[in-house]
């Protein structure tokens, strides 16, 4: 499934200095509590995880227990101290992995 | 076997006699959830920061800001919702200023509350009440 993720990373910041990333994807996230226009109960779908690394260290690491919106945003703030490499992991409860990553430089 | 009424009350009262929060009180939604993060242990105030609109006009898309200045995890509930449990949010040490902005589903007006793990075991809590003219669960 296409979740079409939009992710705000700066091509470079200071080393130490906070700034923000911004995440966007598109998913139901079904709560299986709604109910269609058919009156049908849809199932339950939803994003149960995400992480984002920075070279292979946690900025975040987000567990879905209940009532996060659809089309889900974060927004968070890192530092880093070398150039490297962002990783977005979304967990799919199907099973599947949805992975991005940005790069950044040291400004 | 038949119960008097007497029975069933003196029953009753030795039901909540043994509730684990070392009280008689019955237990509010989500307290069950935050003694099983905390591990029973005491909650304090500290710098938590939940910001959200004083009403929402949407359930299903309530805007929230939470900071958790040296936090290590973080809980998210909400009582009055079907999952009570929103989200838990750990920082890792690539984290800056453990600020965390979302949306989130909320049932009813309700208090959204956060409970904050420090490094040193420590927890921390704060509450923050949302008002909600139509529920999104």
């Amino acid at each position: 499934m296409s979740i079409s993720p939009r992710i705000r990373v700066p091509g470079s910041a200071a080393a130490g200095e906070a700034f923000t990333i911004k995440t966007k994807i598109k998913h139901a996230m079904e709560t299986g509590r709604r109910k269609n226009n058919e009156g049908e109960t849809v199932p339950r779908h939803v994003i149960e995880r995400f992480t984002c690394e920075f070279n292979g260290e946690t900025v975040v690491d987000l567990v879905v227990d209940g009532g996060v919106s659809s089309d889900p945003f974060f927004e968070f703030d890192a530092a880093i101290d070398e150039a490297g490499e962002f990783v977005f992991k979304w967990y799919d409860d199907t099973g599947e992995v949805y992975t991005e990553t940005k790069a950044i430089e040291l400004a | 076997m038949s119960f008097s009424r007497r029975d069933a009350l003196v029953l009753g009262v030795g039901g909540l006699a043994v509730l684990p929060f070392g009280s008689a009180a019955i237990a509010a939604p989500g307290d069950a959830e935050i003694a099983e993060f905390t591990g029973g242990a005491a909650v304090g105030e500290g710098d938590l920061a939940i910001e959200a609109p004083e009403l929402a006009e949407n359930g299903n898309f309530v805007q929230i800001e939470i900071t958790a200045p040296g936090a290590e995890e973080v809980m998210l509930v909400a009582p009055e919702n079907p999952d009570i449990v929103v989200f838990h949010l750990s920082f890792g040490p690539k984290a800056a200023g453990n600020r965390f902005k979302t949306r989130v589903r909320m049932a009813k007006t309700q208090d959204l509350v956060l409970t904050a793990r420090a490094p040193d075991g420590t927890f921390t809590q704060v509450r923050r009440n949302v008002k909600v003219t139509a529920g999104g669960c």
